[in-house]
């Protein structure tokens, strides 16, 4: 009899990649065919749970491709977690070296974006920042906050026109997606989840670069100091608005960082 | 002005005009970005979440036995991006 171990690594490796003799370790003389419809029913579902993260993908390349090309990234990165809204977050990675996929330059972006997308729809509510809070510190305390942003925001950079892209396919306009320009620049995206939904914005670059910074946690001043060109004071009312912020902290110069905000799980 | 008193009069000064944003703040939306033009229901049906869930077992598109078999041997065929990329200008599906 095989250890436990044994027997779970041996059908792993049955599973996912290209051993075979596994089913040796099986009762009965037809393990191989009991492990075939044990790996189809894997890959199944893992390629079902691909398609439902990124639908926008799929129309891109296809039902097909899109089912090669899940089929290989399973293989290569099976998931590390049973709860599947979590897999695929190195899909867009994968798509972007996937020389099938080449002639799209595009489609790694737009599975960057349709991640974080993902990430916003199942992201945890929490309790936005108290901005009485803010308003009660002192001068000294204002001026070492720095942020611990929402769950749901992402920030993302992106060399092609990603959000033009899913919108159009998502929206099955063939004359949005006729007029697309892929030479347009990069795109400066804000991915969040309001009361109405999953929004995608696009900011402009320099207020992207700020958000972005600020949100990676860099006290206010230093990001300050980074140098910003344009109206900080608005973008920084409209995040601490919205909700994009759910804690703040006050790093004194001697460079420890005391927690003001209630502590969340 | 230092960096960190700059920080301050920036930080008290977004703090007051967030307090007044926040009033009616609900839909209405800062003039920062332009609206996303799908709306949150439907979005949500393209991901699928009001749909079978990713951990539900019947959405996994398979019975039992007699599904054996992958629905393709993916390699024995040279493959294409096959769908709406052939409709977004310069987006060749020539294989390179």
């Amino acid at each position: 009899m095989p250890a436990l171990l044994e027997l779970q690594r041996s059908l792993r490796e049955q599973l996912f990649g290209d051993a075979t003799g596994g089913e040796a370790l099986l009762a009965g003389d037809d393990g191989a065919l009991r492990l075939a419809i044990y790996r189809n029913t894997a890959f199944a579902t893992l390629v079902n749970a691909l398609r439902l993260s990124f639908p926008a993908v799929q129309r891109l390349v296809g039902a097909d491709f899109f089912a090669a090309a899940a089929h290989e990234f399973i293989r290569r990165n099976p998931p590390g977690s049973a709860y599947l809204n979590d897999y695929g977050a190195d899909f867009a990675g994968f798509l972007a070296g996937y020389p099938p996929a080449a002639a799209l330059a595009y489609l790694g972006d737009v599975a960057q974006l349709e991640w974080a997308v993902n990430r916003a729809l199942h992201a945890s509510d929490v309790p936005r920042l108290d901005l009485a809070q803010l308003a009660a510190l002192d001068e000294s305390a204002l001026s070492h906050v720095s942020f611990c942003a929402h769950p749901a925001l992402s920030l993302l950079r992106l060399e092609f026109p990603a959000d033009a892209i899913w919108r159009a396919v998502l929206e099955q306009s063939d004359a949005a997606m006729a007029a697309i320009d892929l030479s347009s620049g990069p795109v400066h995206l804000l991915i969040e989840r309001n009361a109405a939904g999953v929004q995608v914005r696009c900011l402009s670059a320099a207020a992207w670069e700020f958000t972005a910074r600020l949100s990676a946690g860099r006290p206010l001043s230093a990001v300050l100091a980074d140098g910003s060109e344009g109206d900080v004071d608005a973008w920084l009312a409209e995040h601490l608005a919205l909700g994009r912020f759910i804690d703040f902290r006050c790093s004194t110069s001697a460079g420890t960082t005391v927690a003001i905000g209630e502590t969340r799980s | 002005m230092n960096r960190y008193l700059l920080a301050a009069s920036t930080l008290s000064a977004a703090v007051g005009l967030a307090l007044v944003l926040q009033a009616p703040v609900s839909a209405a939306d800062a003039p920062m970005a332009a609206k996303s033009d799908a709306s949150g229901a439907k979005l949500e049906k393209c991901y699928g979440v009001n749909a079978a869930s990713k951990n539900d077992c019947a959405a996994g598109a398979h019975s039992c036995a007699g599904q054996a078999t992958m629905a393709r041997d993916t390699k024995s065929f040279v493959l294409l991006p096959a769908g709406d990329c052939a409709k977004i200008a310069g987006g060749s599906t020539k294989a390179m």
